[in-house]
């Protein structure tokens, strides 16, 4: 008994050399009547670090509740020091914490006679303790910086921190008063081994003179650079050592450079041609600076696998070493030997699998150099196919026959015939699979996540991958150190396998508490709302993986990490979650230049022409995140677009001749209520003003609107009202010839309800190559509503996207269908009283379709496409109720980011959607190249009509039309 | 044989009496390894159930010392997962700690007073093996001493050789076996100091 005696005398000893903890047991076990939480002597005001608190009123004081309570605080990572401070009460012991919040060191200043550089000061601190180190590390700085000066010379520096506090809370100035004291300099150097110089020569090119100051790190970059050089000189092993001793007051050191320069070497090659650009890197002696055995056999093996690569299968490459004086001659002497090429190529003993399956893996062609190592890798891979069909025990053995020389042109070479004999062995099933020692997750669930189930074919590398599923599945439940391991047993000569999952559970580890830190405007309950862990759930890989995930998705945080704070031996864990806020206000512009064809009047009379237009464009976009820290934001959204106006077809005003100016904008304010009426969707209410061009109109809207979005797994439904203000100007239509609605509504109200499905399952959806998006859409308007005309408006569109078998050709295919209607209404009275009963079943031009250009029938131009009925006399479209379109295109891989397309689009606009008939869609095809950029792909298409029609005012239609833009079509 | 905890009691009534109304720290933090806190109570209980080999030092910046070393090379020891000790080893660890407070009655009393659990007694044992195993293994093939440095070590010692009757190859084995096992010593102690220069270590005074 005399060991506990001492421990515990030890302990009272420990106690009582700080006169802390004494008589904790008089405490233990009483009723706490108070507890307190002080944070830098105040009374704590967070909620956060009080609900983390295990110590609780009316509760016996407990050190393990105590010792609990310390580790929820220090995982919060606000606190640098935590005491827990008893003492009696009435009725019971009153409990007092006492926290003090954690100081990071934001600003490290130099005063004194600090001498060395305060910026290499700070990068030297910033590298050892990162950029905000801990206040309580201001020692540790201190001998860091001891250590720094020492290796300068400054071996007496003398440095007193001093911390003053800054106006940002728990933030630091670190203020050093540094006093450098004297610098050691060089009392004398000494010079051995063999230097190429004569020593006073090299101890002044080293700059090792005595006086001068002793600063290591200078020294060693000289010696550094002196080595590299003897290096460049041949003497590849050259190396050279400094040592130092000092005086015994340490301000003056003696020196020591002890120079080995080695031989001086020559590498010379001999026998067949090896060539000079492929000698260096074969043999690299002089980048690795060695000539040591391993280097050397490396560097023959070297040729020789690179002469093998190239059919020369007995290529030999040894070298001879010759050492004369300070000389050491390097001879690589080549011999190539006959090339071998690849004759016939075959397969023997496949009988368990069809011959044909195995052709894809016989990757030799006849003719081409013979490569050991790809023969062995062909029958490493046709082993491996009889593996995963389950011939646990196949051998493929390549046989090669070399055949007597032949020659093609001037070349001699040696045929080599290629023999794979299979040895399939017996085919191994898994006749039964146990699963032992699970508890908690039931066997048939378990059962469900290997791949190797009975009745299926024996491949060895799946038991791994079905250890992995069965240890995550633990895992995601918990089961944090649960452990499982496959045996298996062979049976019946090795035709079935039982297959035994031995499983350690282990604990099921719970959540204790989740702490949640750097949040300082976000919401904390914004930030729980996303979290999959909640305390007292299982502290799952995958939960904790998808609240990461989600609290990313946010867009609030510029980095989240969520870690489980270690706590040994209990089975729960405090969960942390880091969060470092993004920037509330984000501000973000730029320009560009649009460049398109679009329709202008010819000056002729004649048909309009198609010209080019320059439209340079610059956008400024300013948001505010979290508002009142509930993930709300606000956007400001502004575009500015340069562009040429076209006066209109009727205009009075002679001289008005159009020209540049900012005739095309649009400003948006919104606002977006994520997680809108406690449901998974977003609401946002947007303000808008904007002009804009099109072919046959220039227009100006204003308006509100307000959006509802939830989306499903990848089903996303949306619903929208607007209410907006359109004006129609400079119409290039003749008065005459427009629509009966555009002349009595050249301005109009519109108040529209809009719902839309969508399904969106692209793998990608700037490029995508797999799977499909199918969308409907609807809007009603009408005067019920408030608008001034009403309409009904459906569009259905659907595109799928497949990437062949096999190769990288991706085969898209796109279908579009618009139909609306006008309901009919009696226009307003105006001047004509003759209109009044007029019954109006157009849309609105702003509300009809219009097609062609470079997304829509790519062997038009913009809005170009359409029947007689919906195309003014000179070629100007005036849309339509109906519209189709049809797209088919596949892309191939051409040349490194390059994808050669060709396609074919289908489609026509209709007066009216009673109108639309197959054998009036408009067919073109074309081709393009795509180039996959950082930003997405460029595209260049060409399209072309499959046939021409003739203009109502003569001509006839181009016959091509060339686009250029980013993104696929569709 | 209730001395021991009788002792506990004592030391801690007698200096709890002095200034009990002004309170007292019943736990605090020593000093946090890497992001790891050591406690007050983890000191008590090291020092109490004899968790750590405290040797002459005492002292609460002694057994603080030891404590981070052993977070520290704990910290290392779970990057390269160790074989799993056996349930027999820390049953028959545990039970070890069990016998020193036998017949007292304190083991539990021990446990429950220093913010321990059986449980996290289990894993602190659990954790000393994996420890052991480690160093065993890392640092078994400390180089062995040569002759001229055995011959140097017999020259030091002489006179207790002589004083035993033993010749330089007699003693041989046993200098053999001291050296390698200072060298192993040293080499675990300079492995540690450069643990400590690479993690961040805060004492809280």
């Amino acid at each position: 008994m005399g060991r506990p005696l001492c421990a515990c005398l030890l302990a009272g000893a420990l106690v009582a050399g700080r006169a802390e903890a004494q008589g904790v047991d008089q405490y233990l076990g009483r009723t706490l009547v108070d507890v307190r939480i002080d944070v830098a002597g105040r009374p704590l005001t967070d909620p956060a670090v009080g609900a983390i608190m295990e110590t609780r009123v009316g509760e016996p004081l407990a050190m393990p509740q105590v010792r609990a309570t310390i580790d929820h605080l220090v995982g919060l990572g606000r606190f640098q020091d935590i005491r827990a401070v008893a003492s009696p009460a009435e009725l019971g012991v009153a409990l007092l914490w006492m926290l003090t919040p954690v100081r990071l060191i934001e600003n490290v200043s130099v005063s004194g006679r600090a001498v060395l550089s305060e910026s290499d000061l700070r990068a030297e601190l910033v590298d050892r303790f990162g950029q905000t180190p801990s206040a309580a590390r201001s020692p540790d700085i201190v001998r860091a910086l001891e250590a720094f000066y020492a290796d300068r010379g400054y071996r007496h520096v003398a440095i007193t921190p001093t911390v003053a506090d800054l106006p940002t809370p728990g933030r630091v100035d670190l203020r050093l008063a540094i006093v450098a004291g004297p610098r050691t300099t060089i009392g004398s150097t000494t010079v051995s081994g063999a230097p190429r110089e004569p020593a006073a020569e090299l101890i002044h090119r080293l700059g090792f003179d005595a006086g001068r100051p002793f600063d290591l790190p200078t020294m060693s970059a000289r010696i550094a650079k002196y080595e590299e050089e003897l290096h460049g000189l041949g003497y590849y092993e050259g190396r050279v050592r400094e040592s130092h001793t000092f005086s015994e007051d340490g301000l003056t050191a003696g020196v020591t450079i002890d120079v080995v320069p080695g031989p001086h070497v020559t590498v010379v090659f001999a026998g067949d041609p090896l060539p000079e650009s492929e000698r260096q890197a074969l043999v690299p002696i002089r980048d690795e600076r060695s000539v040591d055995l391993d280097l050397l056999e490396d560097a023959s093996r070297n040729i020789e696998a690179a002469l093998r690569r190239q059919g020369y299968r007995g290529a030999q490459a040894p070298y001879a070493r010759q050492q004369t004086g300070g000389e050491l001659l390097l001879t690589f002497t080549v011999a190539r030997g006959p090339q071998h090429r690849v004759g016939a190529v075959d397969v023997s003993g496949a009988s368990g699998i069809d011959r044909l399956d195995l052709m894809p893996f016989l990757q030799l062609k006849p003719d081409e150099p013979f490569v050991d190592a790809r023969v062995s890798a062909v029958a490493a891979a046709i082993t491996e196919l009889y593996h995963v069909r389950g011939f646990a025990q196949a051998v493929v053995t390549p046989a090669v026959q070399i055949l007597p020389p032949d020659t093609r042109g001037s070349a001699s070479f040696r045929p080599v015939d290629i023999r794979f004999q299979i040895a399939e062995g017996p085919k191994t099933t898994v006749s039964a699979v146990d699963i032992r020692g699970a508890s908690a997750v039931g066997p048939e669930a378990l059962r469900g996540l290997v791949g190797l189930d009975a009745g299926k074919p024996f491949y060895r590398p799946q038991l791994t991958v079905d250890r992995d599923s069965l240890e995550r599945e633990y895992r995601n439940r918990g089961y944090q150190t649960a452990s499982v391991a496959p045996q298996v047993a062979f049976e019946d000569e090795g035709r079935g396998v039982t297959v035994v999952w031995m499983i350690r559970e282990g604990p099921q580890i719970a959540v204790d508490h989740i702490l949640i830190t750097g949040n300082t405007r976000t919401n904390i309950g914004i930030i729980r709302r996303e979290l999959t862990l909640s305390p007292g759930s299982p502290l799952s890989d995958a939960a904790m993986a998808e609240s990461q995930r989600k609290l990313a998705a946010l867009g609030l945080f510029r980095r989240v990490r969520i870690s489980e704070l270690p706590r040994s031996g209990d089975t729960s864990r405090d969960v942390l979650i880091e969060i470092e806020e993004a920037e509330a206000t984000t501000i973000s512009y730029g320009g560009g230049l649009e460049v398109g064809r679009i329709l202008r009047s010819s000056d002729t009379g004649g048909p309009a022409e198609e010209q080019l237009d320059f439209a340079p464009r610059a956008f400024f976009d300013i948001s505010r995140r979290n508002l009142w820290g509930k993930n709300r934001s606000v956007t400001l959204f502004a575009r500015l677009t340069l562009r040429r106006r076209e006066p209109a077809a009727d205009n009075p005003d002679p001289t008005d001749t159009g020209g540049y100016g900012l005739n095309d904008y649009r400003g948006l304010f919104s606002f977006r209520e994520p997680r809108a009426f406690g449901t998974t969707g977003d609401a946002q209410v947007s303000a808008f003003i904007e002009q804009g061009t099109r072919s046959s109109f220039n227009f100006n809207r204003k308006g509100v609107s307000t959006d509802y979005a939830r989306r499903f797994g990848t089903i996303s439904v949306t619903g929208r009202y607007t209410f907006d203000y359109t004006k129609l100007f400079d119409e290039q239509i003749a008065p005459e010839d427009q629509l009966l609605i555009d002349r009595l509504f050249p301005q109009v109200k519109l108040s529209k309800i809009f719902g839309a499905v969508l399904r969106d399952s692209r793998d990608d959806v700037l490029n995508p190559q797999q799977g499909a998006v199918v969308g409907i859409d609807g809007s009603v308007a009408a005067r019920i509503l408030g608008s001034e005309v009403g309409f009904v408006k459906t569009f259905v569109q659907g595109f799928l996207y497949r990437r062949l078998p096999g190769r990288r050709v991706v085969v898209a295919m796109g279908a579009r269908l618009g139909t609306a209607v006008g309901v009919a209404d009696a226009a307003p009275g105006g001047s004509d009283p003759a209109q009044t009963d007029t019954v109006v079943r157009d849309l609105p031009a702003s509300e009809r379709f219009f097609s062609g250009g470079d997304t829509t029938v790519r062997g038009f131009a913009l809005d170009r496409l359409g029947t007689a009925e919906t195309l003014d006399p000179q070629g100007f479209p005036q849309g339509g109720n109906g519209l189709v379109v049809f797209n088919l295109e596949t892309r191939a891989p051409y040349w490194k980011n390059i994808q050669f397309v060709w396609f074919s689009d289908v489609g026509n606009v209709f007066r009216y959607a009673g109108d639309i008939r197959l054998n009036d869609l408009r067919v073109t095809t074309g081709v393009g190249f795509r180039y996959r950029s950082p930003i997405g792909p460029l595209r260049v298409d060409w399209g072309f009509k499959v046939s021409t029609r003739l203009l109502l005012t003569g001509g006839r239609e181009g016959s091509n039309v060339l686009h250029i833009s980013l993104g696929q079509a569709f | 044989m209730a001395m021991p905890l009788s002792l506990i009691v004592a030391v801690g009534l007698a200096l709890g009496a002095q200034a009990p109304s002004q309170g007292e720290i019943i736990d605090r933090i020593l000093a946090i390894v890497g992001g790891q806190v050591v406690t007050l109570s983890d000191a008590r209980a090291a020092v109490v159930l004899g968790l750590i080999d405290i040797g002459a030092s005492t002292g609460v910046p002694a057994v603080t010392d030891r404590l981070v070393e052993r977070e520290l090379i704990l910290r290392e020891v779970q990057r390269y997962a160790p074989p799993e000790p056996a349930s027999a080893a820390i049953d028959a660890r545990v039970g070890e700690l069990r016998r020193r407070f036998a017949g007292t009655g304190g083991f539990e009393g021990a446990i429950d007073a220093n913010g321990f659990t059986e449980r996290r007694l289990r894993a602190w044992v659990r954790d000393d093996l994996r420890v052991q195993a480690y160093l065993a293994q890392r640092f078994a093939t400390a180089g062995a001493p040569t002759d001229q440095e055995i011959a140097g070590a017999y020259a030091r010692q002489l006179a207790e050789f002589e004083e035993r009757g033993m010749s330089l190859e007699a003693a041989t084995p046993m200098l053999r076996e001291r050296l390698a096992a200072a060298r192993r010593v040293e080499l675990i102690a300079e492995w540690v100091a450069d643990l400590r220069r690479r993690t961040e270590v805060v004492l809280i005074p």
